[in-house]
């Protein structure tokens, strides 16, 4: 069985996506993650705290409510991870631990986003 | 004739809700990726019956899925996501049939799913970058739609030719 005209063309349109990402992805994933990262805890679409993530930092943890919902977040070693929740799919805690500038992890129920910004500097403290 | 397509209809539905329960519990790489083996019969509607039957076996079973599961989030992902991946599906099996292959037209479903998925995900968030993540989504999805689609079309040669006894 042969490929069509429109095969084609949608196998040619998921390369160049792919490729442009590759690229993208092998960037992020070359550069040195800076020993400074900032997390920044969003929920519902507003910025509710930033956490400083520095490599060597010992372990802590702290908890994100939202309408009876609980999210709770551990951070380590300039890592940070959504280590509980009490959503029905627990995809924020599968997603594991974020490290690098652009990593995110979302509960929807909760409307929580995690992301590591990519800005390196530390608000205000860099001065 | 009526009655004979509302029975395959029902029945399609069935193995679908089947099918989306049981691919629910197995263990995915990233969250929000998923085999959609539900879509084959969705698919065998759409190609054996027609856009309407391919639409109620969508809905019934989005639906039939979320009263077992009670997960809300799972339902407005997959109702979002299966009338958009029906309706594009639907789209190019009328109008573009001689340029697409069947496995391939499940592609372009499976595509239309993730793009509604990562919108519902973007919006209840309130966050417009998540829609980056249809990137990995994407490509999951590009294997996962060509396996459904190929399914679909054995699925459709065997049992199509009973079908087609009666069209004749």
């Amino acid at each position: 069985m042969g490929m069509k005209r429109g095969d084609r063309a949608m196998l040619r349109i998921l390369i160049v996506i792919l490729m442009a990402s590759c690229v993208v992805w092998g960037i992020r994933f070359l550069t040195k993650a800076p020993d400074v990262l900032n997390a920044e805890i969003i929920q519902d679409g507003k910025l509710l705290r930033r956490v400083l993530l520095k490599k060597g930092d010992p372990a802590g943890e702290f908890a994100v409510e939202y309408k009876g919902g609980r999210n709770v977040l551990k951070t380590e070693d300039g890592k940070i991870a959504v280590i509980a929740s009490d959503c029905p799919d627990k995809d924020c805690v599968k997603r594991g631990w974020l490290q690098r500038p652009g990593d995110s992890a979302v509960c929807l129920p909760n409307r929580l986003v995690i992301r590591i910004s990519g800005k390196t500097e530390v608000d205000g403290v860099t001065w | 004739m009526k009655l004979k397509n509302l029975i395959i209809t029902g029945s399609l539905a069935a193995f679908a809700l089947v099918f989306n329960i049981f691919e629910g519990n197995l263990p995915m790489p990233l969250p929000g990726i998923k085999l959609g083996a539900a879509n084959v019969f969705s698919l065998v509607a759409l190609v054996l019956l027609g856009v309407k039957e391919a639409f109620a076996v969508t809905l019934i079973r989005v639906f039939l899925a979320w009263v077992m599961t009670g997960n809300w989030f799972a339902l407005l992902c997959s109702l979002a996501g299966g009338l958009m991946s029906a309706s594009v599906m639907s789209f190019i099996y009328i109008k573009y049939r001689d340029d697409f292959s069947l496995p391939w037209i499940s592609v372009a479903g499976a595509w239309a799913f993730n793009a509604a998925q990562v919108s519902v995900a973007a919006a209840m968030v309130n966050d417009i970058r998540v829609l980056l993540y249809i990137v990995p989504l994407l490509a999951a999805g590009t294997a996962a739609g060509w396996a459904v689609g190929w399914l679909a079309l054995v699925l459709c040669r065997r049992v199509g030719s009973l079908n087609d006894a009666d069209h004749r």
